[in-house]
C-alpha cells in the first residue's frame, strides 16, 4: 500500500503539531525569541532531510532499515534494533506527555490511566490497519484542525491587542537553544527515513512542504497566544489550550472541549505512526514478520512505563525534552542514513 | 472501507468520551457563577455563588424570574483551603468553569495570592470579571438582582456596559495578570458598590423590598499586590480614553450653544515613544468619533469637537497624573510600548520600571471626528 506525497505531509505535519497546540517551555525564553528560533529550527531541519531524500531518490522502495539489510544482515539488525528502541521511546514519551496534559487540563473527568488504555488500544488499531488508514484519516483530522484553529482566531480576534507583540533580539545561547529544542520534537525527521518505501512519488514536495506547513502553523500559534495572552503566556502551562479555553463558538461554549477531540485524535495518528513506520523492514527479521509483535510490542513496552509513571503522577517530561533526544533524532534521521547511503555506494562500486 | 469505517468509529468513541462531563454528573457539580474574596482573621473568608437547579418556588428546573443561585462561605487560611471547606459543605465539586465575577475586598492584602490559585485551577474560566470593592465581596455576589435566570450574568453584563460607557477598565482575568507580569506587579481594578433601589414607583408604593443594583463609577490601582490608591471616575476616563477602549460613552459639554450631549467611540490611537535625557516620552495621539442626537450646524460641531477634545485630554492628564507621578503605576501598556517599538531602550529600563514611570513625560493629542 503507497500513500501519496500531500498525505505524507499531512501525517508528518499533525505529529509534530501535536506538541506544538500543547505544550512550549516558556523558561527564560520569550514567545519573540521562540518565533525566530522556531524558523532557525526548521531551516535546520531542512538540511538534516536532505539524506531522507537522497535515500529515496536512489532507493525508492528501501527505507534506512532495508538498505542497510542491503549492505549487510549484522548492520540491518543493529539498526532494526535502534529504531525499534526509538519508537518504543517516543511512544512512552508521546502517551506520557498526553497524559500528563490531560491529568492537568482535565483533571477528574476520567481516569487517567483509563484514558491512557483508550489512547493506546485506538493507536495500536490505527496501526494494525496501516498507513493508508492512517493517511486518509490525517486527512480528515486534519480538516478538523484546520477548523478549530479558525474559530479559535475569529472567535479571539477582537481581543487581540497589538502592544503585546514585540521583536527581541536573539543570541547564540537561544540559537542554540532553540535549535535543540526544535530537534527534540522533530521525531518526523526519525519517522520519515521509515516511512520511504510507502511513498508514491514527491518526496521533496513531502519534506519541504511538511516543513513549511510546520513553519507557519508553529509561527502562527505562537502569534495569536502572545497577541490574546499577552504577559500571562508566562504563567500558564499550556498556552493554545488556555485560548481555546476563551473562545466561544456559537456552537460550543468553550472550544477547549473541541480542542480535546482533536488532540486526542492528532494523538492517536502520531502514536500510530511510529509502529507503521517499523512495518517495511519487518518483514527482513523473523520475530517480527508476525504483525502482532511489530504492532503491538511497541504500544505495550512504551505504553506500560507512561500508565506507570503517570498512576505515580511523576512529571519526566522535561527530562525528555532535551539534548539526548535531539542527538538521537540526528544521530537517527540523518547520520545513519547518510552512513547506509555511502556504503551501499561503496558496495555497488565494489560489485 | 469496512476497515476505515471501524477505525472513524473507534476514534470517534474515543474522543466523544473524552469530551464531555463523564466523571461528573451535573448535580454532582457546583457551578460557581461568582465569587466573594473577603479578608479573615487567619486567611480568607472565600462566598461562592453556585448555580441550583431548581429556585425556590419555581415549578420549572430555571426560572427566569427568580435567581436560581445560593451563596456558600466557608473560612481558610489560603484560597485552595476555603475552596475545600466550600466543597464539604455543598457536597460538591466545585467547577469554575462559567464563573462571571472575582471580587476582592479592599481590606485582602496579597492580591496575587488570590489570583494565582486561579492561574493554576486549568478549569477557571480566564475572561471572568475582576473587581474590587470597599465593602464586604460577599456582600456584592449575594446582591438581589431580580433580572435574569443567574445574578453573576446581570452582574456581567453591568460590567460590560460600563466598560463600553468608559466607567470601567478592561479587568478580565487574563489581562489583569498580564498587565501584572508585564509591569512587574501593577494592574487596576474597577471598584464595584452595592446600592439598594425600589423597582419602581408602583413597588415603592406597595412596600415591595428594595431591589439591590450594582454600581461602577471609580476603580482602585494595584500595586506590588497590594490595593493601593483608589481613583476617580475621571482618572478612570483617562486611562479607557488613552487606551482607545471606549465604545459608547455619553458626555455632556459646555459650549455657547447651551449644554450639549454627545455619544464618544474610540477609534484610533498612535503612540510615539523618545528617550530624552534618561527619560522616557511619549507621543500619543487619540481619536475618537462624536455622535450628535440631531444635525447641527458646522460652527456648533466645531465648538462640540473643541470641548470634546478639552475635556478628554483633561481625563487623561490626570489619570497620568494619579498613575505615573503620584504612583509611579503603569497602568496603561506604557512598558509594552516601549518593548514594542525600541527593545534596547525597554532592555534598559525594565528593571527599574518604577523610576522610568515617574520620570515619564507625556504628550497627549486628542482629535475628535464628527
Amino acid at each position: 500500500m503507497k500513500i501519496s506525497s500531500w498525505q505524507l505531509l499531512i501525517l508528518l505535519f499533525l505529529s509534530r503539531i501535536f506538541i506544538a497546540i500543547t505544550y512550549f517551555t516558556l523558561e527564560d525564553i520569550s514567545p519573540s525569541v521562540m518565533m525566530s528560533t522556531s524558523a532557525i529550527s526548521v531551516a535546520t531541519d531542512m538540511v538534516l532531510v536532505i539524506p531522507a531524500i537522497f535515500l529515496y531518490k536512489n532507493y525508492p522502495d528501501e527505507n534506512v532499515i532495508i538498505s542497510a539489510f542491503k549492505v549487510s544482515k549484522i548492520f540491518g539488525i543493529i539498526l532494526t534494533v535502534l529504531y525499534f528502541i526509538f519508537a518504543v521511546f517516543m511512544i512512552f514519551r508521546t502517551v506520557r506527555f498526553f497524559l500528563y496534559f490531560f491529568e492537568n487540563a482535565f483533571s477528574n473527568l476520567l481516569p487517567t490511566l483509563v484514558v491512557g488504555v483508550m489512547l493506546i488500544a485506538a493507536a495500536a488499531y490505527v496501526a494494525h490497519l496501516g498507513i493508508e488508514a492512517a493517511a486518509r484519516s490525517s486527512s480528515i483530522v486534519f480538516a478538523v484542525f484546520i477548523l478549530l484553529l479558525i474559530a479559535v482566531v475569529a472567535t479571539t480576534a477582537e481581543d487581540f491587542d497589538i502592544t503585546n507583540y514585540y521583536v527581541e533580539h536573539i543570541d547564540t545561547n537561544d540559537v542554540f537553544g532553540g535549535i535543540v529544542s526544535g530537534l527534540s520534537r522533530s521525531s518526523e525527521i526519525v519517522v520519515l527515513v521509515l516511512v520511504l518505501p510507502y511513498l508514491k512519488t514527491g518526496i521533496t514536495k513531502s519534506v519541504y512542504g511538511f516543513l513549511l506547513l510546520k513553519l507557519l502553523f508553529v509561527e502562527m500559534i505562537i502569534l495569536l497566544c502572545m497577541l490574546f495572552l499577552g504577559g500571562y503566556m508566562e504563567a500558564v502551562q499550556f498556552p493554545f489550550f488556555t485560548v481555546c479555553s476563551f473562545a466561544k463558538a456559537p456552537f460550543v461554549d468553550r472550544l477547549d472541549a473541541i480542542f480535546l477531540v482533536v488532540w486526542t485524535l492528532i494523538g492517536v495518528i502520531k502514536l500510530s505512526l511510529f509502529t507503521i513506520s517499523l512495518r517495511p523492514a519487518s518483514v527482513l527479521l523473523k520475530p517480527l514478520q508476525n504483525s502482532a509483535v511489530t504492532n503491538l510490542v511497541p504500544f505495550v513496552l512504551g505504553g506500560a512505563p507512561a500508565l506507570y509513571f503517570a498512576y505515580k503522577e511523576q512529571m519526566i517530561i522535561p527530562l525528555l525534552d532535551n539534548e539526548l533526544t535531539a542527538a538521537a533524532i540526528v544521530l537517527l534521521g540523518t547520520v545513519i542514513p547518510l552512513v547506509v547511503l555511502i556504503l551501499r555506494r561503496f558496495k555497488r562500486e565494489k560489485n | 472501507m469496512k476497515r476505515i469505517s471501524l477505525l472513524c468509529v473507534l476514534i470517534l468513541l474515543v474522543s466523544i468520551a473524552l469530551t464531555g462531563c463523564g466523571g461528573r454528573k451535573p448535580d454532582s457539580v457546583g457551578i460557581v457563577q461568582a465569587i466573594g474574596i473577603d479578608k479573615a482573621n487567619d486567611g480568607f473568608n472565600l462566598s461562592l455563588q453556585v448555580f441550583r437547579v431548581s429556585s425556590s418556588g419555581s415549578q420549572t428546573p430555571i426560572d427566569s424570574s427568580k435567581t436560581n443561585v445560593e451563596v456558600i462561605s466557608a473560612e481558610g487560611k489560603t484560597i485552595a483551603n476555603a475552596v475545600q471547606l466550600c466543597e464539604n459543605q455543598l457536597g460538591k465539586k466545585i467547577f469554575f468553569g462559567h464563573n462571571q465575577l472575582l471580587v476582592i475586598n479592599k481590606e485582602v492584602e496579597d492580591i496575587y495570592s488570590c489570583l494565582d490559585y486561579f492561574i493554576n485551577n486549568d478549569d477557571a474560566y480566564i475572561g471572568m470579571i475582576v473587581a474590587a470593592t470597599e465593602k464586604k465581596a460577599k456582600d456584592i455576589i449575594s446582591a438581589d438582582i431580580s433580572s435574569g435566570a443567574v445574578a453573576a450574568e446581570t452582574m456581567k453584563k453591568i460590567f460590560d456596559i460600563s466598560k463600553k460607557d468608559g466607567y470601567c477598565t478592561d479587568s478580565r482575568f487574563y489581562k489583569v495578570i498580564s498587565n501584572y507580569i508585564n509591569t512587574k506587579g501593577t494592574a487596576v481594578l474597577p471598584l464595584i458598590e452595592k446600592r439598594s433601589q425600589a423597582i419602581s414607583d408602583k413597588s415603592k408604593e406597595s412596600g415591595e423590598p428594595a431591589q439591590d443594583t450594582l454600581e461602577i463609577k471609580k476603580a482602585i490601582l494595584v500595586k506590588d499586590s497590594k490595593f493601593s490608591e483608589t481613583l476617580e471616575t475621571d482618572e478612570v476616563f483617562g486611562i479607557n480614553y488613552f487606551l482607545s477602549q471606549v465604545d459608547d460613552a455619553d458626555m455632556t459639554v459646555n459650549t455657547s450653544y447651551g449644554t450639549e450631549s454627545a455619544k464618544l467611540h474610540s477609534v484610533k490611537q498612535n503612540a510615539e515613544i523618545t528617550e530624552q535625557n534618561n527619560s522616557v516620552a511619549i507621543d500619543k495621539e487619540i481619536t475618537v468619533r462624536i455622535t450628535l442626537e440631531k444635525e447641527e450646524s458646522k460652527d456648533h460641531i466645531d465648538e462640540i469637537k473643541a470641548e470634546v477634545e478639552k475635556k478628554i485630554k483633561e481625563y487623561i492628564e490626570s489619570a497620568c497624573k494619579k498613575l505615573f507621578y503620584e504612583n509611579s503605576a503603569d497602568v496603561m501598556n506604557i512598558t509594552s510600548l516601549i518593548r514594542q517599538k525600541d527593545y534596547k531602550l525597554y532592555k534598559k529600563l525594565k528593571d527599574d520600571p518604577d523610576e522610568f514611570i515617574k520620570n515619564i513625560k507625556t504628550d497627549i493629542k486628542v482629535s475628535a471626528v464628527y
